[in-house]
């Protein structure tokens, strides 16, 4: 999503490594671990991993994967999901779901719906969609909103600073219109690789 | 391109490029049925009026079918369900697969093979080494280590599912069991086709090749089969050990056979015997080195053959009807 690159790997449905982290049976275990690299940003970050704000988007994104994946139908195994960072340029959270997504679906996990994220923000009395790092760090509002893209759903939304109610609203449409926009590309995407597995396979 | 890091350069990469618009081009017409391509979350067209039964990878939702997979649309008379491409394996009893061992538990392996969960092999489903079918002992279950060790690499087939869906295998035949002297190679199990035959003993280069249902592929040094039951006596193995060493011929033959199966499962092409043979045939006849076949040229000219070799496929089919 402009600048910003990220890359997911999704290993599974495997047998459950840590027999103690393994609450629901009859369910999937869903794991989501999210790194930036160090040379992502500007400035070289010195704990990629370990902070407090990798840990919550962590949560984050394997909140809102759990609630497409079906996981009721892959009892006992554990799905991880992998996402780091390679380029940061603002909406590194919306690009790392919409990664999470498409590598879930060439996985063949089944899902409810493809989930796709973006953000918005509202600076200089205009919402904008997709914030970059220098229109993030200005001090407006930021939404990160994440839905199911056909059944209409929101799974994630996030907001810094605050925002009146009906800029909220307007804020908040846009940034589902982005999501949808997305949806349509990533569904384009899938199909054509779909079609060229299959051409290649006789 | 998955697997193998290529630079071609910009000939090769036109190359490439006008192959793999011949293999499209082909596909279709070499389909009569056209499966239709869907992601996951799109409806899948109906008809409402028949009881359609809705199978794996579709969903109900506000009375419409929709795909919870990305693959392809599959009918087979009532039901509709969607074959996706680079899951996992799906198993079904009597499938012949090729297996590691991670663990040994109680009176049982674990074995991976490329499943949502650990398979398992009893140590009742496992003949003893002696050959006597009798009860299995408390020193059986001591001795489970000489039979097979952590990271074995074992043959054996599907006896059947657990109540949980984890899987039951059984190696009770002579050509089930351990496998020594080669290689596993693991492609995505969509690429094996279940067929009569999944042992195949090819005699010019005297070498084994299993190709298992899951994806994992064995290519190693043939075994007669009556051999494959461990001698008692230590003096005997280890003497028999420093003699027997692989030859080199047969060695270079393995490492060429495995070349070309990483090969063609990089290129996405279903795995056939006839297939792989011809592709390592076809690598010897031209003097290509056996580390080179894994190469940007060597890659590009079997993508140009297997086009030809479809196409010419597609010109009999049509030839003789």
């Amino acid at each position: 999503m402009g600048n910003t690159r990220v890359i997911a790997a999704v290993y599974g449905p495997r047998e459950v490594q840590n027999k103690g982290q393994q609450v629901n049976s009859s369910e999937a275990l869903v794991r989501c671990e999210y790194r930036m690299a160090e040379f992502s940003t500007g400035d070289r970050r010195r704990k990629p991993k370990g902070d407090r704000r990798s840990t919550e988007i962590s949560l984050v994104i394997r909140q809102t994967m759990e609630a497409s994946i079906l996981t009721n139908l892959m009892p006992r195994s554990q799905i991880d999901i992998f996402v780091q960072v390679l380029q940061a340029d603002g909406g590194t959270r919306s690009a790392c779901i919409n990664a999470a997504t498409l590598a879930l679906a060439d996985a063949g996990i089944p899902m409810r719906d493809i989930v796709t994220s973006c953000s918005a923000g509202y600076l200089c009395s205009t919402p904008l969609l997709d914030l970059n790092y220098i229109e993030d760090s200005a001090g407006g509002a930021d939404v990160t909103v994440g839905v199911l893209a056909k059944m209409d759903k929101v799974t994630l939304l996030q907001m810094d600073a605050k925002l009146p109610m009906d800029t909220f609203e307007n804020v908040m449409g846009l940034a589902i219109e982005g999501c949808k926009a997305i949806a349509n590309y990533i569904r384009e995407v899938l199909l054509v690789n779909t079609k060229q597995l299959e051409c290649q396979r006789g | 391109m998955r697997d193998l890091h290529l630079s071609l350069n910009q000939t090769q990469r036109v190359r490439l490029e006008s192959a793999f618009h011949e293999l499209q081009a082909l596909a279709p017409a070499a389909n009569a049925s056209a499966a239709a391509a869907v992601t996951v979350a799109d409806t899948i067209p109906v008809n409402h009026e028949d009881n359609i039964l809705k199978g794996h990878g579709t969903s109900d939702q506000d009375g419409e079918v929709v795909a919870t997979l990305c693959g392809l649309v599959e009918r087979v008379n009532k039901l509709v369900y969607v074959r996706t491409l680079r899951a996992r394996y799906k198993p079904e009893v009597g499938d012949i697969i090729v297996g590691r061992v991670i663990e040994i538990a109680p009176k049982r392996w674990r074995l991976e093979i490329n499943f949502s969960q650990d398979a398992v092999l009893m140590l009742s489903s496992m003949n003893l080494p002696d050959g006597i079918q009798r009860r299995r002992t408390a020193v059986d279950e001591l001795n489970m280590r000489s039979i097979f060790e952590e990271n074995d690499v074992i043959c054996a087939e599907v006896r059947g599912f657990q109540h949980d869906g984890s899987l039951h295998l059984q190696a009770r035949s002579q050509k089930y069991g351990k496998l020594e002297r080669g290689q596993l190679l693991t492609v995505p199990a969509y690429l094996v086709k279940r067929r009569k035959q999944h042992f195949h003993h090819l005699e010019q280069y005297d070498v084994d090749l299993i190709l298992g249902c899951n994806g994992f592929i064995w290519v190693g040094e043939h075994v007669v089969v009556g051999e494959k039951t461990n001698t008692t006596g230590d003096q005997q193995k280890s003497s028999t050990e420093v003699e027997n060493f692989t030859p080199l011929e047969t060695r270079k033959h393995i490492c060429r056979l495995a070349n070309a199966v990483r090969l063609l499962s990089a290129l996405g092409f279903t795995l056939t015997i006839e297939l792989i043979i011809d592709t390592a045939e076809a690598s010897a006849s031209s003097n290509v080195e056996i580390n080179d076949m894994l190469g940007a040229e060597f890659y590009v000219l079997t993508a140009e053959r297997e086009a030809k070799r479809r196409a010419d496929l597609l010109k009999k089919k049509s030839g003789s009807r």
